[in-house]
């Protein structure tokens, strides 16, 4: 059981790392530390359980899920105003706001 | 239980690339909230309830709903620009950092994995961890100000220069 686990949560960090990497739409690269956040939060908790220390494990649980949500929404905000000042959401684009 | 687990395994890295590689991003954002609801039945079978309470109401509905609304400010859009790192080289980043945890993981035999309940959560929150509370209070004014900053306009030269006229 404990080696499904461990598959399921490197499938999610090596798929969210990819995407981090590949990827060129703001939006998307919100979608790639969801899914990157949520292969870490699973390997807290799976952590926890094995030490014993459950109830650490839950509260940083909780703190991740909070600053996620505050990522997603921060990028998500960034993402909308780039694309209304530059009218596009490449990542390349974030370079020439200054100009 | 170990066929539970290795279906909800299969599902969530299925959901999850699904979220990241189709070209759709409302696609996109409903995979995610699939991978969120089986990331959600994940953390409840190994034994903490509360997470995935949390986990189901804000990743899949909370975050589903604010990328949608985005979605809808900014639009899909077909980027051709280049890639910073080729394909095959990100491939084999990814494969060779992650075969090597992987490989370090399998070396040491993990200990047998049971859910245990947490008995004292609510002890460890609020008396070990006080700095961490705090630090999500700010966290989540940071965010309330971010959906502020979502749902306002952008400012460009032009408009700044409006009020003036």
């Amino acid at each position: 059981m404990s080696y499904v686990i461990i598959i399921a949560i490197l499938g999610l960090l090596g798929i969210g790392f990819y995407c981090l990497i590949i990827t060129r739409n703001l939006l998307k690269l919100v979608v790639a530390l969801q899914v990157l956040i949520k292969g870490a939060m699973l390997a807290i908790i799976f952590a926890g359980s094995l030490t014993g220390k459950m109830e650490t494990a839950q509260s940083m649980a909780l703190t991740i899920i909070v600053a996620d949500t505050i990522v997603a929404v921060i990028g998500l905000a960034m993402s909308i105003q780039v694309r209304q000042l530059t009218g596009t959401s490449n990542i390349r684009s974030i370079s020439t706001l200054r100009k | 239980m170990t066929l539970i687990y290795a279906l909800i395994a299969v599902a969530l890295i299925y959901s999850a690339y699904k979220a990241t590689r189709l070209k759709g991003l409302l696609n996109a954002a409903l995979w995610l909230a699939a991978t969120s609801c089986l990331t959600s039945l994940l953390l409840y079978l190994m034994g903490s309830p509360g997470v995935a309470v949390i986990e189901l109401s804000v990743g899949a509905g909370l975050v589903t709903v604010l990328f949608v609304f985005a979605i809808s400010i900014v639009g899909d859009e077909k980027i051709e620009s280049k890639v910073f790192v080729p394909r095959i080289a990100a491939l084999l980043i990814t494969i060779v950092s992650f075969g090597a945890l992987a490989f370090i993981w399998a070396s040491n035999v993990p200990p047998v994995f049971t859910s245990k309940e947490a008995d004292i959560l609510a002890n460890t929150i609020w008396d070990d961890r006080k700095i961490d509370i705090y630090l999500q209070a700010a966290l989540i004014i940071s965010g309330i100000l971010g959906i502020m900053l979502l749902i306002a306009p952008a400012v460009t030269k032009h408009s700044k220069k409006e009020p003036n006229q």
